[in-house]
């Protein structure tokens, strides 16, 4: 079985990434601009960008991680069903699974637990994935506004993966031992 | 006081053989042969304050314990913590310095560089063997600023039973504090929001915490002790400490630093220790001026009756500790040191220690020193401070205090009893390290004359409050306006002393 023919493209990968790449980035740099009023009360400037760099490696490991789930499907699926629609339907799962995640993490932090008890959250967290899975499947507008919207968000790896790339370097260095 | 110090290690080598000739010799076997230097162990209860402690004539029998040990140790009526709150109190108790100096004067705080090796540790390495545990992450994030000064870190979450969260900081042991903020504290955060929610989401899928976190455990009425990323059982803590103390008195004379959690809150007793105490008269409706909560007085009543059941069953596990340390040996030759970083109220519609108060609840701690072979009782009623912790270590060492370190060698291991010294208290969360303080809460003691100054507050006045702690000992009675003398002598000097922490700051301000 030749494992490249079973994968879509690659323009197709690039994009579903770029969407999870996009959730997961600008969530945990929102959080930490979040913190940094109270951090910079005691951090200095070399203190604060490696701190950033660790959360930026985990964002980065897990989006890679979030893609490679993705791609099992993409994989072991009927091409047409998945494979060939990637970037959509990629984008349909991530923007369900993270966004319903999200969504409950920032209930949280605001007082409202309405998607704390855990029937009530794999719920929502199922019928919203179905959902957007369905719309993009459904409709050939939605499935061009996600295709669109996945390619847009590409431009952001040029800011996302470099961002990776010296938090990865820096963290290296701090923790090679001197 | 050369001499004193001098008579004092000639008193303490003598000790230490006398009771080497008389009863443990067989224990001691497998250690080695006590150095001239006497090892030195310090205990930190986090949030233990000595106005609950029946050692210290608290109405409830809750340290059965310590008012046994101290029979044979010295005792510190008015010793007093440095802040009111981990970071602060333990930097001050830690590097000697006022936090106002030091700078760890924010919650989770760091200290300034340039005093990151002044620290009991460093000063001290060269000679002893040193190591530090704590099971508060506040604290082990300045343990980790100290770490040049460690030789053996023993990472935090040892002893737990079971993580709430990943802890990754433990695999970067030389990034210590950007793992903290940025790892343990952040990426799978229990506090606030996880940076990364698709792996806390996976690390919740696999780790059912609330089981043990929520709900009462065999033993556990209120659910496992918890330190905000671990559940631990302080009897597994504290024989795990005990097992390490034992290993470091191997290679003595050793150093070691043990900062339990409890009874910081959540407040968790055992189930023997639950329903222990009689309800407590407690009349007290005091002043609540500067209050950011407006607790009733009842559910602060009931907090104050776990907060004694808890103390009650921290003080059996120091009542263990010490009895195995001594039926081994070690206590022989070891100068064992019992106290806080900061106290714990339950006043003026507030419990805890995240607070703007220095009222004497939240910065009067205990302090206990078991020094080699002692068998009476000393007390000291003079006021002693938290940062007097650094230059006793120190002289019990054998060695000079460094120009520049704040506090003094405590009465009685060698210092001059002073009950008109100054002792400062400084809370100042609010503030940029970086700058002048300029919100915050001070107090200053002498003597039996507390000068406590709110200032900066939002739309609060500037003001002064003074007591006289011996007449008044629960700060019911304002003296500021009637006693003129007093109170403006110590303002004088609360606020030269404030200006001139401040100077340096307001410098790199107007550059
Ligand atoms: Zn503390």
């Amino acid at each position: 079985m030749n494992l490249r023919n079973r994968l879509p493209s690659f323009n197709q990968i690039l994009s579903a990434y770029a969407v999870i790449a996009f959730m997961l980035f600008a969530w945990a740099l929102l959080w930490f601009f979040w913190n940094i009023p109270s951090w910079t009360k005691f951090m200095t400037l070399g203190y604060l960008v490696a701190t950033l760099s660790y959360p930026m490696a985990a964002s980065f490991l897990e989006s890679l991680t979030i893609l490679a789930l993705l791609l099992i499907p993409a994989m072991i699926l009927p091409a047409a069903w998945f494979r060939d629609r990637f970037a959509a339907r990629g984008a349909a799962v991530t923007l369900g699974l993270l966004g319903v995640i999200m969504l409950r993490d920032y209930l949280i932090v605001v007082d409202n637990f309405l998607l704390k008890p855990k029937p009530i959250f794999w719920l929502t967290l199922s019928l919203s994935t179905a959902l957007l899975l369905f719309l993009a499947v459904k409709f050939q507008w939605m499935e061009k506004a996600l295709t669109l919207l996945a390619e847009r968000l590409t431009i952001f790896l040029y800011i996302f993966v470099p961002l990776s790339v010296i938090s990865l370097l820096v963290i290296l260095v701090r923790n090679i031992t001197l | 006081m050369n001499l004193g110090r001098r008579d004092f290690l000639k008193a303490l080598t003598v000790l230490s053989a006398g009771s080497l000739a008389a009863a443990s010799l067989p224990s001691l076997g497998r250690l080695r042969a006590p150095s001239d230097k006497p090892n030195l162990v310090i205990l930190v209860l986090d949030a233990l304050t000595a106005r609950n402690l029946s050692v210290y004539g608290y109405a409830r029998q809750t340290t059965p314990n310590l008012d046994r040990l101290a029979a044979r140790a010295t005792v510190y009526h008015a010793h007093y913590s440095a802040g009111n709150f981990t970071t602060p109190g333990t930097a001050s108790m830690l590097t000697g310095l006022l936090p106002w100096t030091h700078r760890g004067i924010n919650l989770g705080g760091l200290i300034h560089e340039q005093f990151v090796d002044q620290n009991i540790f460093s000063l001290l390495q060269d000679e002893y063997f040193t190591a530090a545990f704590t099971q508060n992450y506040y604290a082990d994030i300045l343990l980790g600023q100290f770490r040049r000064g460690i030789d053996r870190h023993i990472i935090s979450s040892s002893y737990y039973e079971q993580v709430d969260r990943p802890l990754l900081g433990q695999y970067f042991p030389n990034d210590p504090v950007p793992t903290y903020y940025g790892l343990d504290d952040f990426v799978f955060s229990g506090r606030s929001v996880p940076s990364s929610p698709f792996f806390a989401f996976l690390a919740d899928l696999f780790q059912e915490t609330a089981s043990l976190e929520d709900h009462p455990q065999a033993g556990y009425p209120y659910g496992l002790p918890n330190n905000f990323f671990y559940s631990y059982r302080n009897d597994v803590a504290f024989a795990g400490i005990q097992q390490e103390i034992l290993n470091l008195a191997q290679q003595s004379p050793f150093l070691g630093y043990f900062h339990m959690f409890s009874p910081h809150e959540p407040y968790r007793p055992r189930q023997e220790f639950v329903g222990k105490f009689p309800k407590l008269d407690m009349p007290f409706k005091k002043p609540t001026k500067f209050s950011t909560l407006d607790i009733s007085h009842e559910s602060i009543q009931a907090r104050r009756m776990d907060y004694d059941e808890y103390v009650a069953d921290v003080d059996s596990e120091i009542g263990k500790l010490v009895d195995g340390l001594s039926a081994a040996g070690v206590m022989d030759n070891t100068c064992f040191i019992i106290t806080s970083d900061h106290g714990e109220m339950f006043e003026r519609g507030e419990y805890g220690h995240i607070t703007r108060f220095l009222y004497d609840a939240v910065i009067h701690i205990p302090l206990l020193v078991l020094a080699p072979g002692q068998t009476a009782r000393a007390d000291v009623t003079a006021p002693t401070s938290g940062l007097d912790l650094a230059p006793t270590l120190l002289h019990l060492a054998g060695k000079p205090v460094p120009a520049g370190l704040g506090g003094r060698i405590l009465p009685g291991l060698g210092g001059r009893a002073d009950s008109e010294r100054s002792i400062f208290t400084v809370e100042a969360k609010e503030n940029s390290s970086f700058g002048p303080l300029i919100q915050g809460t001070i107090s200053l003691i002498q003597g039996h004359s507390k000068l406590i100054h709110y200032m900066g507050y939002p739309k609060k006045p500037e003001t002064f409050e003074l007591y006289n702690l011996q007449d008044d000992p629960e700060e019911m009675k304002d003296l500021f306006e009637a006693d003129t003398s007093t109170a403006s002598s110590m303002k004088e000097e609360m606020l030269d002393s404030l200006a001139d922490a401040n100077r340096p700051f307001v410098k790199n301000q107007s550059k």
